[in-house]
């Protein structure tokens, strides 16, 4: 079998007619009655798209500066419960995975009809509160099994071929202990590390086989175990360096200062099969004033703008609500700090809302406290943090962005948008209204855009008139 | 608490006569325990409350808008039975700690002292001490340990008092807690640079 021709054959032939035609021609224990997804040639298989959280889609030939501006709807899928997204979806070839609300979802990603949905039993009381349940982890896809966390701070393996859960565990279940998991998974080399968020964070690093915890990280030891806080909630999802075997995580702001408040609103290196501390950088000791890492680490290498022979910089970076921070990925030490926005606890690159590509940091960063509000893209040299590019937007925006063939992909809040600017110069090549603010992140897979509508932080549960969905963006809408 | 023990006391305030406490002796003085103002400022405020000697203070702390994650706010007295801190409560009275105030049946979590020595208490937040969440309550007359300069058990080995816990102490002279019944939590004097700790 190859990749492309299953493919075109489903997009040609109806799905079941399909698996009933192929039944007899592949193994039938692989395929059954739902397959694993075949691969396709420029899949985004998780959150950040790769081990490095670059949000940077190398593999996307299709979609490019010229093409954005035929972009049209081809199709929309509704959330069951009505729920908003703030998931990134995760596309491998032919399917898509989600989730939002009390669902995690499988839909075809060439028709958004739905394979399968999963309940993650987050419902009832859980449901009237914004920020415990729902789903915003996005799905780590790994060799036919996907891994995401929920509100509830579960996190559950399924098989990505009929959605049939594989294992589930509970990282915390203490209800006082207000934990959540927004934070998505990465998987790398037999393990799955995840953070969340609440009265008192961790990291926790699982063996991606059974669910069991290999080793644990609470973040702020300063303060004791049995006042059961600290802070240091964990929004984003983490990065992997395979060099080092190293994992980066970042943080939230301390909740209890008895003491400097290590590791919170710090970038922390650890190694991933012992959870040995490698390093940590703290961007605000004690931090009242809730300046969390809200942007995911990202690993790249940066080029001297000089070109000189040899000049690379290993480099970990990540924005927190006053700045963005790039350091040296193998000793912690900054190479340059850039700040778009004044500090506050609004502002900044909210929500994971960075990408690297090109030798370049794309941001989006907010400033609430501006008169009026500013919201602005830009994109910094990687290897000295300068501005190349910097533009404003109509609106402020909390969505993580994306990057591919030379095009960058971003929501609005307010007004509701998604826009796709030039990665070389930031000039606007196309846009579209939404529903409703945009939350969940871009995801550029195999020459398709997807995206989402969720709600601004005021929504309290409360029904819309409208319905939260994954839109599905191609050329001419085909 | 009997009337000759208040009698007593007015009597011993002398002038004090005039300035009848407000605190009547079934309800207790109320201390609103915050999380933070913009500034990221904890706190108790009133930060200095004047009860009769055998008065209660009740510790308030209200979640926002039912959601909240867990702050480890605590009301614990100046004393070595707590953390190894100095002695700043009268030397009969009891230690008191509230804990962890984490668990909230109704939203709202409380703790209740009743006063039973005269004197000068001072309290802390076992989490919070560092960024001046503390707070004084005189009752009757002051007097006693916490009258002491912040800080003056250090030459025993007694856990340092922080500068900012002693800014908020300093701002809340005991006679000026018997005259004015509260002081206010001076919030201006611990303002923090923002953000705390960035090096440009």
């Amino acid at each position: 079998m190859t990749h492309v021709s299953r493919r075109s054959f489903l997009e040609t032939g109806g799905r079941a007619a399909a698996i009933g035609a192929l039944a007899g021609v592949w193994r039938p224990s692989v395929v059954g009655a739902a397959a694993v997804p075949a691969a396709g040639a420029a899949d985004w298989t998780r959150f950040g798209y790769d081990l490095h959280n670059t949000r940077f889609n190398r593999n996307e030939k299709t979609l490019g500066p010229r093409e954005v501006a035929r972009l049209k709807p081809k199709w929309t899928f509704d959330t069951i419960d009505g729920w908003p997204i703030q998931s990134t979806p995760t596309v491998i070839g032919d399917t898509l995975f989600f989730g939002a609300g009390g669902h995690y979802y499988s839909l075809d990603s060439a028709s958004g009809r739905m394979n399968w949905s999963f309940d993650t039993g987050i419902g009832g009381e859980w449901l009237a509160n914004w920020l415990l349940p729902g789903t915003r982890s996005s799905a780590h896809y790994h060799e036919g099994r996907i891994y995401f966390g929920t509100g509830l701070c579960n996190v559950h393996c399924l098989d990505a071929a009929n959605g049939r859960e594989i294992w589930k565990t509970a990282i915390e279940s203490r209800k006082e202990m207000m934990a959540s998991m927004m934070f998505s998974p990465v998987v790398y080399n037999g393990n799955v590390v995840v953070g969340y968020s609440g009265s008192m964070a961790e990291i926790v690093c699982m063996h991606a086989e059974t669910g069991a915890v290999r080793w644990r990280f609470r973040v702020v030891k300063d303060v004791p175990e049995k006042y059961q806080t600290g802070g240091a909630s964990m929004w984003t999802s983490a990065a992997i360096d395979e060099q080092q075997n190293a994992v980066f995580n970042v943080t939230g702001n301390a909740k209890a200062f008895s003491g400097p408040t290590l590791y919170a609103n710090s970038l922390i290196a650890h190694d991933i099969d012992t959870g040995e501390l490698l390093w940590a950088y703290q961007a605000h000791p004690q931090d009242i004033h809730d300046l969390d890492f809200c942007a995911h680490p990202m690993v790249f290498d940066a080029v001297s703008p000089q070109r000189s022979r040899g000049d690379v910089r290993r480099c970990v970076g990540a924005g927190n609500k006053a700045n963005f921070v790039c350091l040296n990925r193998h000793t912690g030490e900054m190479f340059w700090k850039a700040s778009l926005n004044a500090p506050s606890a609004n502002s900044g690159p909210l929500i994971c809302a960075t990408a690297v590509a090109y030798n370049r940091v794309y941001i989006q960063t907010a400033n609430p406290t501006s008169r009026p509000t500013l919201g602005l893209s830009a994109a910094l040299n990687a290897y000295t943090g300068d501005v190349e590019w910097l533009t404003a937007n109509e609106g402020l925006q909390a969505s993580p962005i994306a990057v591919a063939n030379g095009v960058m992909y971003q929501g609005l809040v307010n007004p509701a948008k998604i826009q796709a600017l030039d990665a070389e110069t930031g000039q606007q090549l196309w846009e579209y209204d939404m529903r409703s603010a945009v939350r969940g992140g871009m995801t550029i897979a195999n020459g398709a855009l997807y995206a989402s509508n969720g709600e601004g932080g005021g929504w309290q549960g409360q029904k819309t008139p409208y319905p939260h969905s994954i839109h599905c963006f191609t050329v001419d809408g085909k | 608490m009997g009337r000759l023990s208040r009698r007593e006391l007015l009597a011993a305030a002398g002038a004090g006569v005039l300035a009848l406490p407000r605190v009547g002796l079934a309800q207790a003085a109320v201390v609103r325990v915050g999380l933070a103002y913009p500034r990221g400022q904890y706190f108790f405020d009133p930060a200095g409350v004047w009860i009769p000697h055998g008065g209660t203070v009740r510790w308030e702390f209200a979640f926002s808008g039912g959601v909240g994650a867990l702050m480890g706010v605590s009301v614990t007295a100046f004393h070595p039975a707590n953390e190894n801190h100095e002695l700043r409560i009268p030397a009969a009275a009891k230690p008191f700690d509230s804990g962890p105030m984490n668990k909230a049946a109704s939203g709202f979590i409380r703790f209740e002292h009743v006063f039973d020595e005269e004197g000068t208490y001072d309290y802390f937040s076992l989490t919070h001490e560092s960024i001046g969440m503390v707070g004084r309550v005189v009752v009757g007359r002051p007097g006693g340990p916490g009258e002491q300069p912040p800080g003056y058990g250090a030459r025993d080995g007694r856990a340092p008092m922080f500068p900012a816990s002693a800014v908020i102490l300093n701002a809340c002279p005991s006679q000026q807690i018997v005259e004015k019944k509260t002081i206010p939590y001076p919030r201006d004097l611990v303002v923090r640079p923002y953000p705390y700790g960035e090096t440009r």
